[in-house]
Order: structure tokens, then C-alpha cells, then sequence
């Protein structure tokens, strides 16, 4: 099998946050030791250059919120320098026109905010802290800066209902690109399901706001909708495939194929310490143990979309099913299709209620 | 036949804010890189794209690519410009 280079790396700086949304895509356990000993800068600019020479075109600064490392700054003029398109993907609160400025001239080429709702008080509760109005400055900064900016909002049963509102306040903001993600549900989202599954009459609404949006063409960058896989026929291509596009490094200096694949236990990653990330990708055991089509059960063995959704998530399956090689079983073809099903009238079972999620908090 | 008006649209076209071109020595490639994407550009690509500095119109663009590539039709360079413009990665800067 010829395995492509990858097109994109996901640095997680840090897993600290201000906020504290309960669909957060950290780890249930973030807050452990083990993630609190973060990389130094130095192997962050080893990182760096190690992904120029195996071609990486992209190059996301996350979190955590990345603008808890100070030396942000050295690594984007690093990365900058190579030629990689260097990306801040920010909640927004802590960028000061200051740091922005600085960001700018070390040749940071795009920003991506976060928002939680179309209103403070909504857009607060989702986040769990006071951040709306700061959001909205950062993002009137980064457009005064000259940058491009990207307004990242995801969705769940509490802001479905405001798609509308949402994509009027991206265009007053003069956002050149919206990205209206549908929660996934692993990690602090799944044990927050139940509070925020939407209905599919919200999907629909919100699926026309779009249409709109698009045709309209209030973005020209565009409008990426990631669909909400729990009400989807067939499973998303997740990450385009395992070990396919994309590296992420934790703040630890483990290396991943996906930034939820710690979740699969029987997986062993390399860390940045120990290995190159050009070893990594080619010949570690964990970005290549569900590559191609060779490790899929039934009924993906036989299936012919295959090599379209490549079985869908790897660590959706295991969370869901206990197997790590089963049919994501949001497949319809998926014999564990049931499980899907089940939460989805559990969900929407609870709909009266205002049910309360949990906060993404350390534990004790 | 292309429309007079479609052909004006396509004039004084420059790269938008956030997006630029990339050579990528281990890729021996050419990219366009912008928010979230790459395209990779063959040469032509490349030629027609170096021209979209906001300064010139469809026709200087049409004529400066005739002298580079025989084989370079006008309606195709209007097919990479219209599709750029699209996406929003090339603006008509006389507009701003």
C-alpha cells in the first residue's frame, strides 16, 4: 500500500482552558499529570521543522486554548519560515491586540474563533464563563489585523434553534469562512448526550439556514456544515481515513492519528521525544493499524463504500460497541445499529426537561 | 462565445487576504494554501495565478499566457478564474 504524506498537523499546545464547554474534544482525563508536563518549545520547533520536510502544508495552533503558551509567538515565526500555512484556532478571550499584532508580523496567516451561541447570556452558558463580548472583539481584531477569519460554532440541541441568528451574527462580523460542526459525541460530549442531542425537525431548520447562507453567499470562503452523524445514513470518512491526512500532537508530545484516539486503549502512540514524526507516520504501529481496508470486520470487509467512509470512526465504534474494528455503528448496515437508535429516542425522551449537562471540570 | 460582462468580472483579480502560493520541495509541487485547504497547481496554474497581482485585466492575463502556452484556451482560463473567484480565493481588487 503507497502511503500519501500527510497533508495536515493538529498542535495541541495545552490542554488548559478558560472555558469550559461540555462538548469539549480534550480528554475525560486532561487534567492528569501526564498532560500537565507539556512539551518544551524546543521540541515544539523540532516538531515544526520535522513536518516541513515531510511535507505538511497545514498547520493548526489548538487546544486547550493555545494562547496559554507564551511562546506562541516563536513557534509560529518558525513555522512561518518553512512555508507551512500556519492557522490559530482560539476561544478568542485571551487574544489582545498586543499578541495579535505580534502574531501578525510573525506571519500567523489565518485565525479561527470560537462562538457558543448568537447571544452572550447563551453563548455564556454554553462556555461556562463570561466570554461572548471579548469573542466579539477578538474577532473584530483579527479582522482590523487583516488576517482571514473563521468563526467556528458547534452545534447541539441548545443553539440548533438560532442557526439563523448565528450565521447573521458571523456575517456581521465579516467572517470570509463559518464552520457549523454538529457535536461529535466522544469524550465530555458523550457523557453529555442525553442534554445535547437535537431533534431532526432542529437539523432540518437549521440545515434550510444554511441553504440560505450559501446561496446567498453572505461568506466567501464558504460554509462547511459537518453533518451530524448520529442522524446519518452512513458513517463520516473520519479524519479522511485513518493515518490518511492528518497528525496531531498532544501537549504531552504523544502522536496521534486523530485527536480522540487515546480513547482506544490497545493503542500504543510514539512521542516526540522518542521518535521522528516522518517514523511516526510511516512505520508506527498506531497510525498504522487501521490504514487501508485490511483490518475491517464484516460488514465493511464486503462493503463497497469501503474506501469512501473507510468504516467510519475508529474510536466511535470502540466507545460504542467495545470493538475497535466493528462498523461505526451510525452505519445503517452496522449490526450494532440499534445502539444509535436507542440514544437518539433517549435524547429526545428527555426533551421536556431542561437537562444539565457537565461542565468540562478537572477532576479531584 | 464568452459574455462581455462574465469577462469583466474576471478583470483586476489578485489573491484574497489569507491566501498564497507555495512551493513545497519535498512535494516537488506547487500549492495554493489558504484557511483549512490546498490545491495543488499544475503549471499553468501557476503561470495564470502569478498574473492575479490586482493589476492586470482578463485580456492582458489571456494574452500574457498565449506567449507562455500555445495550447492555452481563453474559455479555460476563464473556467480556473470564475471557479477561484468561487471559492473565494481570488477577489477583483479594483472593487476595494
Amino acid at each position: 500500500m503507497i502511503i500519501e504524506r500527510p497533508l495536515t498537523l493538529i498542535a495541541e499546545l495545552t490542554y488548559r482552558c478558560p472555558l469550559r464547554c461540555p462538548y469539549c474534544s480534550n480528554p475525560l482525563n486532561y487534567s492528569d499529570s501526564n498532560y500537565r508536563q507539556e512539551l518544551a518549545t524546543e521540541y515544539w520547533l523540532k516538531a515544526i521543522s520535522q513536518a516541513a520536510s515531510l511535507g505538511i502544508l497545514q498547520l493548526g495552533f489548538t487546544g486547550g486554548e493555545p494562547l496559554l503558551r507564551q511562546d506562541l509567538e516563536i513557534m509560529v515565526e518558525a513555522a512561518a519560515k518553512t512555508g507551512i500555512y500556519t492557522s490559530l484556532i482560539t476561544a478568542g478571550t485571551l487574544l489582545t491586540p498586543d499578541r495579535a499584532a505580534k502574531l501578525r508580523e510573525c506571519g500567523l496567516d489565518h485565525i479561527q474563533i470560537s462562538i457558543q451561541d448568537s447571544q452572550a447570556a447563551k453563548s455564556d452558558y454554553i462556555a461556562g464563563i463570561p466570554s461572548f463580548e471579548k469573542k466579539l472583539a477578538a474577532a473584530r481584531l483579527v479582522k482590523r489585523l487583516g488576517f482571514p477569519l473563521t468563526i467556528n460554532v458547534v452545534l447541539h440541541r441548545h443553539n440548533l434553534d438560532r442557526t439563523e441568528e448565528i450565521l447573521e451574527l458571523c456575517k456581521t462580523l465579516e467572517a470570509d469562512r463559518v464552520e457549523l460542526a454538529n457535536t461529535q459525541y466522544y469524550g465530555w460530549a458523550l457523557s453529555n448526550r442525553d442534554s445535547l442531542l437535537p431533534t431532526p425537525e432542529q437539523l432540518e431548520r437549521a440545515k434550510q439556514a444554511v441553504a440560505i447562507a450559501k446561496q446567498q453567499r453572505y461568506f466567501p470562503m464558504g460554509v462547511v456544515y459537518v453533518l451530524p452523524d448520529y442522524y446519518e445514513k452512513y458513517p463520516k470518512p473520519c479524519m479522511g481515513g485513518w493515518g490518511q491526512k492528518t497528525m496531531v500532537i498532544s501537549p504531552n508530545g504523544d502522536v496521534l492519528p486523530c485527536q480522540v484516539a487515546t480513547s482506544i486503549p490497545e493503542l500504543t502512540f510514539t512521542n516526540l521525544r522518542n521518535g521522528t514524526l516522518e517514523w511516526i507516520w510511516f512505520e508506527s504501529e498506531a497510525f498504522n493499524r487501521f490504514r487501508g481496508i485490511d483490518w475491517m470486520d464484516e460488514p465493511c470487509r464486503s462493503c463497497s463504500r469501503q474506501t469512501i467512509d473507510f468504516g467510519g470512526c475508529r474510536c466511535q465504534a470502540l466507545l460504542l460497541t467495545g470493538s475497535a474494528t466493528a462498523t461505526d455503528p451510525v452505519c445503517h448496515l452496522s449490526p450494532e445499529h440499534h445502539l444509535i437508535l436507542k440514544a437518539q429516542e433517549q435524547g429526545q425522551g428527555k426533551q421536556e426537561f431542561s437537562p444539565t449537562f457537565t461542565y468540562r471540570s478537572a477532576k479531584e | 462565445m464568452i459574455e462581455e460582462n462574465q469577462i469583466h468580472a474576471l478583470d483586476y483579480l489578485g489573491l484574497s487576504a489569507g491566501v498564497r502560493l507555495h512551493w513545497s520541495e519535498v512535494r516537488q509541487q506547487h500549492w495554493l494554501l489558504f484557511p483549512e485547504g490546498a490545491l495543488a497547481l499544475n503549471s499553468t496554474a501557476v503561470a495564470i495565478l502569478a498574473q492575479c497581482n490586482g493589476y492586470h485585466s482578463f485580456e492582458a492575463i489571456a494574452t500574457a499566457l498565449e506567449k507562455q502556452f500555445s495550447d492555452v484556451k481563453e474559455s479555460d482560463l476563464q473556467d480556473l478564474l470564475s471557479y477561484m473567484m468561487k471559492r473565494g480565493l481570488l477577489i477583483n481588487q479594483a472593487q476595494l
